[in-house]
């Protein structure tokens, strides 16, 4: 089944190694992983898809990332409604002739030119997977040079308040990345 | 008032003993060189053992965190003493041990260069580990040495390992030991516990017609026996143990039916496969304890108190599920408990129970000396009052057998691992926190010579320990597989031995040899005699089998049998197995 869980960690050196491991170990395929700062200072915040077989109940993984002291709270959010998107750049190589219809495509889509070239363009684009698919399907008639995407991001809806979680920040000092952005930052 | 300053090596010390170590197994070598230096100030309240592989002083430690239920403490270089620390780690962490592993690491300038013995051993260690940390910055390493024996402590416990860079041992700055209560944002080892859960967990008790309480290490480590035997006599409910739960309650009391699982006797597998309910209390339905998951206690419900959220509904399915300190949830539940007799059940019981004595090996009578009669011996020599440790093979399943254990932590195994080579270096360890009861290492003769280097260890500290050597000339364990299941072909299993007595006389030490049951009990008054560490050497049949035995994946119930024998102690049949 895939599965999408959403994890809070403290953001400090190795923190991905110690969460990985465990989806090696179940021999769960990470489909995605996306990470990001949160809303509370040394909080790191990742949405990981993930797909396997059902040999172990679906709450094992949840349980055993809760257990590592680095990992504040995770959230299965597999049933739980939500907002679940992801972000995409693709450098495409076309004709002369073609740009205007390149433009003309992805106006079907929530997606934008943002750099050019004489041949070369890169889109841009947000949506739910499937639309980045479709997208980069209609494309595929030019040359696609190369395709970077986020992975799933993924937030409850509004509606579902209840399933909101409240992460407190924690002790400066552990906040490791965050720290030195926001010194680069003030 | 300016503090003085201390170095980080210093800090070390200051903080193990500020956390009550009072006793240190440990290697020196260069990137832990300041720490070893330091310790010349500290002899007066630090005893340091050094040990002859660091293997062995993770063993050690965990050995003394078994039997005293405190953190055990070990110390090693970097690169190589850091990874010879591996399997400790491991098996400290299948078993819930709590132990603090200090390494030294190279200085913080060349780590990542592949500096000269540089492992990175915080990489390494995450899977065997509860938590690991490496020290960046000696203003850190006071709290850190603090958060490791808080975390190996508590909740569940296990093993952390603390890696050190050199420039931070060298490093000064003021020594504070915060005095605050611990509080790690990720880390939450205490829970509530629910009423209703509670209620549930007495009406399924008060419902139950036959019940089996499944008493397992957390046991021990929640030092609930009271709680448990509580429980079971208020409601009159047989307790099958796991080889870890083993002496958590008594095996001598009425209700206690013995071991459970692969090598669990055969009353106690019918008991849980008949049973109406399963009362797993700390134990974590390990393979070797279930068998087959699909047809595991088909027809009960279970409850599994666990204090590790992610071991309930892991392997076995559960009705209800209490997350918490077992004796803590006991205490909550036994006042809801009904006084009950359950008459039938245990006629049931007992008649599986007279079944298997027809089988039972103390009455085959052969002219070899069997090794489950050796070690019913050791029971009858020590008054079953011994803390006895045990390696890796079928002596380790006789002696859970054979050997009652009546009190808490007075049997320390490697179960979840299974590590050869554990007894000797753990019976060393164990042997600094215990001073009132004789200790005995009982070990077969491959796992002897996994660790035997720490023969010397134990002669240079003069430990009482007794090491009694089920010699059957092959690792008997894996020989049992070959002849059941690889048709005897024999692969590697034969194994030679030095000569133990020569050995024994090497290190120094009195050695033994008995080949018949008489000679036991006169070889263990004279071992007792002696300070100091002893050996006997048992030489035992070559081709004996531990049975009852569920082979792995088959049915709980489906056991295979010790053959029957007729009124002269002989096998009616001529079977291969002696
Ligand atoms: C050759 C060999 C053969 C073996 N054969 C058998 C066999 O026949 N039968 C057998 O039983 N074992 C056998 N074992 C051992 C087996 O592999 C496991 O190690 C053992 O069954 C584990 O027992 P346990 O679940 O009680 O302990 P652990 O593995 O230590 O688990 C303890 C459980 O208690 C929980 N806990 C800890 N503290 C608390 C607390 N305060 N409150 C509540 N819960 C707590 C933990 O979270 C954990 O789930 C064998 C091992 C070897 C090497
Ligand atoms: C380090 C390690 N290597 C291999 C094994 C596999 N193994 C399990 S039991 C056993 C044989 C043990 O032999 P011995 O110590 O002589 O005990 P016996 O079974 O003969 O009583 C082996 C090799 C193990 N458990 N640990
Ligand atoms: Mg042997």
């Amino acid at each position: 089944m895939k599965q999408t869980i959403i994890v809070f960690v403290q953001d400090e050196p190795g923190v991905l190694n110690r969460i990985s491991r465990h989806f090696y170990r179940l021999n769960y395929n990470i489909e995605s992983i996306t990470a990001g700062r949160s809303e509370a200072m040394g909080v790191t915040r990742i949405t990981i898809v993930c797909n396997h077989s059902d040999q172990y109940n679906q709450s094992l993984i949840k349980t055993q990332l809760e257990e590592l002291n680095t990992v504040l709270n995770v959230q299965d959010i597999t049933s739980v409604p939500s907002i679940v998107r992801e972000y995409a750049l693709i450098k495409v190589q076309t004709q002369k002739e073609e740009k205007d219809k390149l433009s003309e495509l992805i106006k079907n889509y929530s997606a934008k030119i943002i750099d050019s070239g004489e041949l070369i363009s890169i889109i841009e684009t947000t949506g739910e997977m499937e639309e980045v698919e479709s997208l980069i399907k209609s494309i595929k008639q030019f040359k696609i040079l190369e395709i970077m995407r986020s992975g799933n991001m993924a937030m409850v809806r509004v509606d579902q308040d209840e399933h909101r979680i409240e992460i407190e920040e924690i002790d400066k000092k552990k906040g490791w990345a965050t720290q030195q952005i926001s010194d680069a930052l003030s | 008032m300016k503090k003085q300053k201390l170095t980080g090596a210093e800090i070390i010390w200051e903080c193990l003993i500020k956390e009550g170590v009072d006793v240190v197994f440990g290697y020196p070598g260069g990137a832990i060189l300041p720490t070893y230096d330091a310790l010349n100030n500290y002899r007066e309240k630090i005893h340091h053992v050094l040990v002859r592989h660091e293997q062995g002083a993770t063993h050690m430690a965990d050995g003394y965190a078994r039997v005293s239920g405190n953190v055990g403490v070990a110390m090693a270089t970097s690169g190589p003493g850091a990874t010879n620390m591996i399997t400790g780690l491991a098996t400290a962490m299948m078993d819930s041990s709590p132990i603090v592993c200090i390494t030294g690491q190279v200085p913080t300038a060349v780590i990542g260069s592949d500096a000269f013995q540089e492992v990175d051993i915080t990489g390494v260690a995450i899977p065997v580990t509860k938590h690991c940390y490496l020290v960046m910055d000696v203003e850190e390493l006071a709290d850190t040495i603090r958060e490791a024996f808080y975390v190996a402590r508590s909740g569940r416990p296990g093993p952390v390992l603390v890696d050190i860079p050199k420039d931070i041992q060298n490093a000064e700055t003021e020594f504070i030991y915060s005095e605050k209560e611990i509080n790690l944002p990720g880390y939450q080892p205490t829970v509530d516990i629910q009423d209703d859960d509670i209620k549930e967990f007495a009406k399924m008790v008060n419902e139950a017609k036959k019940p089996v309480i499944l008493a397992g290490h957390g046991i021990l480590l929640s030092e609930a026996s009271k709680e448990t035997l509580e429980l079971a006599e208020k409601a009159s409910i047989p307790i099958a143990t796991t080889l870890l739960g083993i002496g958590g309650v008594p095996d001598s009391h009425p209700l206690v039916l013995g071991m459970m699982g692969m090598h669990g006797e055969t009353w106690v597998n019918n008991a849980i496969q008949n049973a109406d309910l399963l009362i797993a209390c700390g134990m974590r339905f390990d393979d070797r304890v279930t068998g087959n998951l699909k047809t595991y206690s088909p027809n009960s419900k279970k409850i599994h108190i666990d204090i590790d959220p992610s071991e309930i509904n892991k392997n076995i399915k559960v009705d209800l599920a209490i997350q918490g300190d077992l004796g803590n949830v006991l205490r909550h539940v036994n006042p809801f408990i009904n006084s009950a007799k359950k008459t039938e059940w245990f006629n049931i019981i007992s008649g599986w129970n007279k079944e298997s004595q027809q089988r039972d090996v103390l009455n085959i009578k052969t002219d070899a000396l069997l090794g489950a009669q050796a070690i019913r011996k050791i029971w009858e020599g020590t008054k079953g009052n011994a803390l006895i440790i045990t390696d890796v093979g079928q002596h380790q399943m006789l002696e859970a057998q054979y050997y009652e254990h009546d009190d808490p932590r007075t049997l320390l195994t490697s179960g979840g691992l299974g590590t050869m080579g554990f007894s000797l270096p753990a019976a060393i360890g164990a042997s600094f926190y215990e001073k009132d009861r004789d200790i005995w290492v009982i070990v077969g003769d491959g796992s002897f010579q996994m660790m035997l280097m720490e023969l010397a260890t134990a002669v240079q500290e003069g430990v009482n320990i007794n090491i009694a050597i089920i010699n059957n000339g092959y690792l008997g364990m894996v020989r049992q597989w070959q002849q059941m299941f690889y048709d005897a072909r024999y692969a590697e299993t034969p194994i030679s031995s030095p000569d133990f007595l020569k050995l024994a006389e090497a290190y120094g030490i009195n050695g033994y040899r008995v080949k018949s049951l008489d000679e036991i009990i006169p070889a263990m008054n004279k071992a007792n005699k002696i300070t100091g560490p002893t050996l006997i050497e048992f030489i035992v049949e070559e081709h004996d089998m531990v049975y009852p035995m569920v082979p792995a994946g088959a049915n709980l119930n489906d056991m295979i049998q010790r053959p029957l024998f007729n009124e002269n102690g002989q096998y009616k049949k001529k079977e291969k197995v002696l």
